[in-house]
Order: C-alpha cells, then sequence, then structure tokens
C-alpha cells in the first residue's frame, strides 16, 4: 500500500528524462531519489505534487487510483521546492500563519509554536524572512512539515544550506514522520542520509 | 478569525509595506491628468469635454502599469506553487489578491478623482456618475490586468507586453465609462452606458478568476 506509482514518463520540455518508470513505497518508509544535475529528480517530485504535467503513467494511492490535482490529494501532501516558499517581507510567525490561511486552518498557533521551537527558529519568529540567513529561511520552510502534518512529503533537497544541527533535527523529524505511518520522497546530492537507511533508493538519469 | 479574511489582511498588509508599489501608480495618475491642460488648450469648455477620457484613459494605464507584477513576487519566492498545491480553492485565493490590491492602489485612485476632474472644469452634478463608473471599470480592468500579470509571470519584463496584450480587450469598458461621465456632464441619460459598464463588470468578475487561476498552473507545467 502506500504510493504505487506505475509506468510514469518523465519529460522536461521535448527531452525524455525517464520512460516505464515503476516503484511502490510502502506507508512508513522514505525514498531517496539521486542522479546527476538534469536527471529528472525534481521533474519527478512536481510531477507527484501536482505542479508538473503528468504525461503517462498512473498513480495509485492505498491501491486507489488518485487525482493529483484534487483537494484530497493535496491536503494529504506537502511538496518543499527549491525555493523555500517565504515572503521575505513577512516574519517567519506571519509565513506560518499565510501558509495555514493556504490550508484553511483556524487552530494553528500552538503547532506553529512547537515547530518553531524545534527547529531552534522560536527566537527569531518576528524577523522578516529576507534578514533571516539562507539555512534560517530553510528551517523555517521545514516548520511546515511539522505544523501542517500530511502523510506524504515530496522534498527537493531539504537539507540544503543546513548547518549539521539543522540537519540532525530534520533527520530526527523524518524519523518520526516515517514511524508514524508517513511516507517521503528526497531528492538529494549529499547522501546524508546515513543513520536513516532509506528503504529505497531510485537513481535517475543513465550512467556517465 | 477565517483563514480568508487572514489572506485578505496579510495581503494588503504586504501591499501597504510596500508603499512605493501603491504611491507610483497614484502620482502617475496625478501627473498624467495635470499635463492636458497645459498641452491643450486651458478652455474650460474644451477641458470639460476631454475629462471624462483622460481620467479613464489615465486610470486604465496606472492600474496596468501597476497590476503588471501582481504575481511576480509570490512567484519567484516560491510562494505561488503553495498557492498551487494547497487544498483551497485556487479562484477564490486569486480573486482576494486583485481585490487587496485593488484596495490599496485603485480605492486611493477613485478617491483622487474628483480632485482631478474639477480642475479640468468637469461639472459636479456629474461627478455621482463618474465616481460609480470609476468604482465598477477600476475592479474590472484589475481583473483583466492581473489576467494580463498571470499569463506572463514567468517572464521578465513584460510591463509593455502585458500593456499591449490588453489595451484591446480594455476598450469597451473605456468606451462604456468615460461615455457615462461624458453623457451626465452633458445633462443626458448615463444609465445605459452604466449598465453596460456593470455586465461587464459582473462577467469579468465572474469569469476571469478562473482564467487567472489557469494561467497559473499553466506557468508551472513546463
Amino acid at each position: 500500500m502506500g504510493l504505487d506509482v506505475k509506468g510514469l514518463e518523465l519529460r522536461r520540455g521535448r527531452r525524455l528524462l525517464a520512460s516505464s518508470l515503476s516503484f511502490e513505497i510502502p506507508n512508513g518508509n522514505f525514498m531517496e531519489l539521486s542522479g546527476p544535475n538534469g536527471s529528472g529528480k525534481s521533474t519527478l517530485l512536481r510531477v507527484l505534487s501536482g505542479l508538473g504535467r503528468l504525461e503517462t503513467g498512473q498513480l495509485f494511492w492505498e491501491g486507489q487510483p488518485f487525482d493529483r490535482t484534487g483537494d484530497t490529494h493535496r491536503s494529504r501532501t506537502l511538496y518543499l521546492g527549491h525555493s523555500d516558499g517565504l515572503k521575505g517581507a513577512l516574519s517567519g510567525l506571519e509565513n506560518l500563519s499565510l501558509f495555514a490561511s493556504f490550508r484553511e486552518l483556524r487552530h494553528f498557533e500552538e503547532p506553529v509554536q512547537t515547530a518553531l521551537e524545534f527547529y531552534g527558529m522560536y527566537r527569531f519568529r518576528d524577523v522578516p524572512c529576507m534578514r533571516l540567513s539562507q539555512g534560517q529561511r530553510r528551517r523555517i520552510a521545514l516548520c511546515r512539515l511539522m505544523a501542517f502534518p500530511a502523510p506524504l512529503w515530496l522534498l527537493d533537497e531539504p537539507t540544503t544550506a543546513l548547518d549539521p544541527l539543522g540537519i540532525e533535527r530534520f533527520m530526527s523529524h523524518l524519523s518520526d514522520h516515517l514511524a508514524r505511518g508517513g511516507l517521503a520522497i528526497l531528492a538529494t546530492h549529499q547522501s546524508l542520509i546515513e543513520r536513516l537507511r532509506p528503504t529505497m533508493q531510485l537513481r535517475l538519469g543513465r550512467a556517465g | 478569525m477565517n483563514p480568508w479574511i487572514r489572506f485578505f489582511r496579510t495581503e494588503v498588509g504586504l501591499s501597504w509595506r510596500e508603499r512605493r508599489r501603491v504611491l507610483l501608480p497614484l502620482v502617475f495618475f496625478v501627473i498624467v491628468a495635470s499635463l492636458f491642460p497645459l498641452a491643450m488648450s486651458p478652455r474650460p469648455e474644451v477641458l470639460k469635454l476631454i475629462a471624462p477620457g483622460v481620467i479613464w484613459v489615465d486610470a486604465m494605464l496606472a492600474i496596468f502599469l501597476g497590476l503588471e507584477s501582481l504575481f511576480r513576487q509570490d512567484y519567484e519566492e516560491g510562494v505561488l506553487e503553495q498557492w498551487i498545491l494547497s487544498p483551497s480553492s485556487l479562484e477564490l485565493r486569486v480573486f482576494l489578491k486583485v481585490i487587496s490590491f485593488w484596495t490599496v492602489t485603485s480605492l486611493p485612485l477613485i478617491a483622487m478623482s474628483p480632485i482631478l476632474v474639477l480642475w479640468l472644469s468637469f461639472p459636479v452634478r456629474a461627478l455621482v456618475v463618474l465616481l460609480v463608473g470609476l468604482f465598477l471599470g477600476t475592479i474590472t480592468l484589475s481583473f483583466l490586468g492581473a489576467l494580463g500579470a498571470a499569463l506572463t509571470v514567468s517572464l521578465r519584463q513584460s510591463g509593455m507586453l502585458v500593456a499591449i496584450l490588453l489595451l484591446p480587450v480594455a476598450t469597451p469598458i473605456l468606451i462604456f465609462g468615460a461615455h457615462s461621465a461624458l453623457l451626465a456632464s452633458e445633462k443626458q441619460n448615463p444609465r445605459p452606458a452604466l449598465y453596460l459598464l456593470a455586465t461587464l463588470f459582473f462577467l469579468t468578475v465572474g469569469l476571469v478568476p478562473k482564467a487567472i487561476s489557469t494561467a497559473l498552473k499553466v506557468s508551472y507545467e513546463v
């Protein structure tokens, strides 16, 4: 069960990146995407999130085919791309509150506070994001995963710009997520996931 | 607080924080309108005749120039992709974004217009018609401008392109809007023109948010 992908074709523009890609991620597992630049890691994540176009292939959640652009898929998915999705003029706290409004949530103060404390950003909660460092902004972006739980994480290089402590926080957060039956797909360059062995690895792009 | 109201307030607050974006269209609006008495004959009967047209063309240009970058920042900061991926109505979010921008940019414009038209010898008794027309017209133009902004969100330097794209589409609004004010100033019945303007208003507000949402989604489907 979990997420099941069958016969997916990845394209960037007209270029074919991968054909008949199939994999299944059971609940409580995560898959590490690797491959050189331009091999389609981000494209795959964008297609699964519903942002990119699905050319051919079928997607199943718990054995049921689903609509990537439907609200059911959107509420169970959290996507974190290359950009942090934070408004520079707003503080971390305001950004998380704005994000809560995207998901039509009314009560979010407590989980947001817990998340900010967990990622060590509570002290900086009122600083406009444009005055934070890249790593700090990434921590705020990761707070979304904690404050607004969703079973499917699609993360594009989530540890970029994080310091070792930040990475450690994220890893322990990820293992909690998996222990609770969540699943995750992570695109990475560094195989920093040493303590937490990925259940599956998908290598995109031809060798050489 | 209701999440949609919270979103609207955040957006209004954000535009207000970047006052440059709010003030520049307003300054542009005032300067352009004041150029006409200088460039043309300052005789009241001439000015009175051109006043509605001047105000309407001026308002249209100010709105389109200001709106060109409506979604640009959200796009570059990656907030727009979170809009699209959120389990809530994208159309409603787009609608509120446009209305929030209208509140901050066009409302001051409407508030400023009585002073400008009176300077252009426009009769006071026709002021209500002008204001009603501007109210309907600026909202309609804002939605059209937002559509242009959405279509060109992934391009850099799209200001002129948006204007060229939209000016033909916006012409009917200009015709009915300016003529309603002109008719009122000449003691004729402005209602037919206002009703047509209202029709365009409802059509635009009803249909364009959907078109904007689609345009935004397509900009991500590389």
